[in-house]
């Protein structure tokens, strides 16, 4: 085993091969930097490039790609407060704040070395765990996967501060537009209108970008600033604070990186999910907790560093199983496919050195990549000082361009306005808009995995081990935030 | 923002979910269950929502103390008088979605960052123009290499030369 990982760490080391990680790597850089473009949209680019390439360096490729896109995202979560991936939502809670305080670059530093980190812990995860995993793989069932669904909405709670009520129908709000489109469970088509686009329900790239992007850019247009102010702006060595925030809170770091392998490892539950749980948890069972949400770096950490461990999770099944535990794992699955790999337990046997390259790829692309977005951080992060009316115009045509490549239609442009609108309306009404995505994100695996489980086991299955034991987790960590935001100071 | 403000978005809520869970009751069995649940559910939030903001201004009237506050974001202005503010940039916003339509999406992006960042942004025309140019190589490059689709339009340029 010993000689097999260092032979397959030589072979990712050979000139060829680290060149091909490379260049996913920067293309990963660029698709985490733009908004609304994704991990799926990345490897959807490399994928014809991978016909007629022998294993290796596409193999160095894709995973290369895949590792970094949620390391760069944070770039406009930051910086701009836009979600550059579906990981990097939570982010935008306490790393536009710091932003907005002038200390752009500490959250970025913090937020490349949590992500390498994480995305180390998500590597040797990948590796320790893969002879192991297949009966826990199994033993996630519907029952399972709904109630982790229910584990995410209830980190509404904490995201709603002092006013759970106005938080959960700011959820109830997501649950409803995810309602949009097909039922999963029979052919019908809710609330669509007679308008086609709305058949496929409306896309989060689309619901994600109005909703964070368009009210924060009209404020800052009204408001006439930029996001931060020049003479306040920290350029150049806040990075290293974000080094010594990691470090100092190492233990928040590994734990997160563990949630978001355990969330990773769940197929279906998606990267969406992950950086909320892993947010509302950190905010819940850090001390000081009331800082989240208002530029606390640890509300950096925790997201990213889960994140990126959440790749080497979603492997597991991918590899094992050939069960894509997400639309860019799924490609992912696509891509080995055509280079001739069989994902299945022969991986681990047969395929052994294969595997053995991936968890290098995975591991050397994070710690590149995450130097890469570092060396770069001092100078992107001068955009925050820029004036809104200066960036507003760039900005919105990058946005619509990226919205637009949702289904590739008017609608997705007309939605984007749309909910943009909606968001600055709630915004302004003083309504939490992140438990909107919340609930969106979530309502298909409730609803899908709550037909599922009623139609194979009835109601047994309320009293199967791992939904009691969820059900326990999720009623502790709600109760506790409950407290916990009860001793806030008024 | 005024007191109705949140009262008003509440009851605009309360009637969406309302709408919800009645048009619901006319589907399937298997497509009504999580659209009614959600509907009703809305319907308490909603309503238990607009019961604690009443709660909150009778006592500030009582204790004349500020009402219920907003948890985050812009300073509390009346929400017609912040719309009327954002109004000019919406104004923005459509003129460069028709422009879209018009003469596609590469053209309308230059004509949209040159005019904004003249006009608002305070820039020389030569800035702007600079500026425009930039963000059309921008979208021209990255679209060639992501492979990016653009937006159907009545006359796009860059279409009938053959750049796209």
């Amino acid at each position: 085993m010993i000689e097999g990982i260092l032979q397959a760490l030589l072979t990712l080391l050979r000139p060829v091969n680290l060149l091909f990680m490379l260049g996913g790597v920067a293309v990963g850089m660029a698709v985490g930097i733009l908004p609304g473009l994704g991990g799926t949209v990345g490897l959807s680019l490399l994928l014809p490039f991978v016909f007629g390439m022998e294993q290796e360096p596409a193999i160095a490729m894709l995973i290369g790609m895949a590792a970094v896109v949620h390391t760069a995202d944070t770039f406009p979560s930051v910086l701009l407060g836009v979600p550059g991936s579906s990981g990097s939502q939570a982010t935008i809670m306490d790393g536009y704040p710091m932003a907005r305080r002038g200390q752009a670059d500490r959250a970025l530093g913090a937020a490349f070395f949590a992500s390498m980190t994480g995305g180390l812990i998500g590597a040797v995860t990948l590796l320790l765990i893969l002879p192991l995993a297949r009966p826990l793989v199994l033993a996630v069932r519907s029952p399972e996967l709904f109630m982790l669904a229910l584990l995410g909405l209830s980190m509404v709670g904490i995201l709603s501060g002092k006013h759970p009520v106005r938080g959960g129908l700011m959820a109830a709000l997501g649950l409803a537009i995810a309602a949009i489109g097909a039922a999963p469970a029979t052919p019908f088509y809710r609330f669509t209108f007679d308008q086609l686009y709305l058949y496929d329900g409306v896309p989060l790239a689309v619901l994600a970008l109005g909703l964070f992007a368009v009210p924060e850019l009209l404020e800052l247009l009204v408001s006439g600033s930029a996001v931060t102010d020049r003479d306040a702006a920290v350029v150049g060595r806040g990075w290293r604070q974000g080094l010594a925030d990691v470090i100092r809170e190492k233990w928040l770091v590994f734990r997160s990186a563990v949630l978001g392998v355990a969330v990773g490892f769940v197929p279906g539950l998606g990267g969406s999910v992950v950086d909320w749980i892993s947010y509302g948890v950190a905010a819940q069972t850090s001390s000081g907790g009331e800082g989240f949400g208002n530029g606390d770096v640890r509300g950096v950490i925790a997201p990213e560093s889960s994140n990126n461990a959440k790749e080497g999770g979603a492997l597991i099944p991918t590899l094992l199983f050939g069960i894509p535990g997400s639309g860019t794992t799924a490609v992912l699955l696509g891509g080995l496919v055509l280079l001739g790999l069989q994902p299945g337990p022969r991986m681990i046997h047969d395929g052994l050195g294969v595997t053995l390259l991936i968890v290098w790829s995975l591991a050397l692309a994070n710690v590149f990549g995450a130097l890469a977005c570092v060396a770069a951080s001092g100078f992107v992060a001068r955009l925050a000082t820029v004036r809104a009316s200066r960036l507003a115009p760039v900005l919105l045509v990058v946005m619509l361009a990226g919205a637009y490549q949702s289904t590739r239609s008017w609608g997705d442009i007309v939605a984007f306005v749309l909910l943009g609108l909606m968001g600055w309306v709630l915004r302004r009404l003083g309504f939490p808009l992140p438990p909107v995505l919340i609930g969106f994100v979530l309502a298909a695996s409730i609803e899908r995995n709550l037909w599922i489980s009623m139609t194979r086991y009835g109601w047994s299955w309320l009293t199967d081990p791992g939904v009691l034991l969820i059900g326990v987790a999720t009623v502790a960590l709600t109760a506790f935030g409950v407290h916990l935001n009860r001793r806030e100071p008024s | 923002m005024s007191r109705s403000d949140p009262l008003i978005g509440l009851g605009v809520l309360l009637v969406l979910f309302g709408a919800m869970a009645l048009s619901s009751l006319g589907f399937p069995t298997r497509a009504r269950f999580y659209p009614l649940f959600v509907g009703v559910l809305g319907v308490l939030l909603a309503s238990g929502e607009m019961w604690l903001v009443m709660r909150a201004a009778a006592r500030s009237d009582a204790d004349a103390k500020p009402a219920r506050p907003v948890e985050s974001g812009p300073p509390p202005v009346a929400l017609a008088r912040a719309f009327r503010d954002v109004v000019p940039y919406l104004l923005w916003l459509v003129g460069y979605l028709a422009a879209i339509a018009l003469v596609g999406m590469m053209t309308a992006s230059g004509l949209f960052v040159s005019a904004f960042l003249w006009r608002e942004g305070d820039v020389s025309a030569v800035r702007a123009g600079l500026g425009a140019v930039a963000v059309v190589v921008l979208l021209l490059v990255v679209g060639s290499v992501f492979s990016l689709q653009w937006p159907g339009a009545l006359f796009d340029p860059f279409a009938q030369l053959g750049v796209l």
